[in-house]
């Protein structure tokens, strides 16, 4: 056996979680699924076998995917218990927030901060 | 856990603000003049450039539009505007038959008021209408102001004459008037 590590950075997107999915090659048998949150390392003991890895986000607007294909058959794969890193960090947009008045437009600047609390990736 | 992020604004805007794709909740819990106030969720998508926002206050101000006899403006409207008057906020407020009027969702700030500014754009027939905007500082979410507006003045010709020797002298020189009781 060796141990297959994963671990997804998402920067601050600490509400999207994450999928990491081995299927066998060439057999297309799903031997591994489960979803975790982002930042965590998780080991997933494998054959000394081909495996498919895919990860990959749950954001429905833009999800990200990684595919890898695992060569465990290989010694320096299987020895040295390898740890692949996904950046699945959700695009940034740079914007230009405007506010004003519903009733008065421009009755005075507003000045000030307001807090978003994002709902969905959608 | 929410990822919570914070958006400060200068003069109504705030400008390179990253934030990653998705559906926000806005909470106006530091906009001076709007605290505590509710803006609808916004959208960001890959191709999102720019969001406009739209808040609305919960102040009421009422204000009673009197003359110097006390008496009140019996119709018209008010409207508020910039410093000057040239720039009109908003839609026009009926003067009810009382000398009231009542502007609603106005922003409001307890700590340092809210500058507004306030003109008369039309009158009743005893009242000229204000055209330089009053000041007004909107601190409390509830205020009650009064405005004056004195009695509608009319051009006249007087004449003054010896009672007893019309024309025994052009009469020159001045008198004062006071107003007892305004029509």
């Amino acid at each position: 056996m060796a141990n297959l590590k994963v671990r997804c950075s998402m920067g601050v997107e600490t509400d999207v979680r994450f999928k990491v999915s081995v299927k066998t090659i060439p057999e297309n048998r799903l031997v591994f699924s489960e979803t975790f949150a982002p930042n965590t390392t998780i080991t997933v003991p494998l054959e000394p076998r081909k495996y498919q890895l895919e990860i990959s986000n749950n954001a429905c607007l833009s999800p990200r995917k990684i595919v890898k294909y695992l060569d465990f058959t290989r010694q320096c794969e299987y020895g040295y218990n390898p740890v692949y890193t996904a950046p699945l960090r959700i695009p940034v947009r740079t914007l230009d927030i405007r506010v004003t008045d519903t009733n008065y437009p421009n009755i005075i600047p507003i000045n000030g901060g307001i807090t978003v609390c994002r709902l969905s990736t959608r | 856990m929410q990822t919570v992020y914070t958006i400060d604004f200068t003069n109504s805007t705030a400008q390179n603000v990253q934030l990653p794709i998705g559906t926000y909740a806005v909470t106006a819990n530091n906009l001076k003049g709007y605290a505590g106030t509710t803006i609808s969720t916004f959208t960001v998508t890959p191709n999102t450039t720019q969001i406009n926002l739209q808040v609305t206050a919960d102040g009421t101000l009422n204000i009673t539009v009197k003359d110097n006899q006390n008496n009140p403006v019996t119709a018209g409207t008010l409207q508020f505007s910039n410093a000057v008057g040239n720039v009109p906020y908003g839609s026009t407020v009926n003067i009810g038959a009382t000398g009231n009027a009542t502007f609603r969702n106005v922003p409001h700030d307890a700590v340092n008021g809210i500058d507004l500014f306030v003109s008369q754009p039309t009158s009743d027939a005893s009242h000229n209408p204000i055209t330089v905007p009053q000041a007004v500082d909107m601190v409390g979410a509830t205020q009650n102001e009064t405005i004056l507006n004195d009695t509608k003045a009319i051009t006249v010709t007087l004449n003054v004459a010896d009672a007893n020797y019309p024309g025994i002298t052009p009469i020159n020189g001045s008198l004062t008037a006071e107003l007892r009781a305004a029509q």
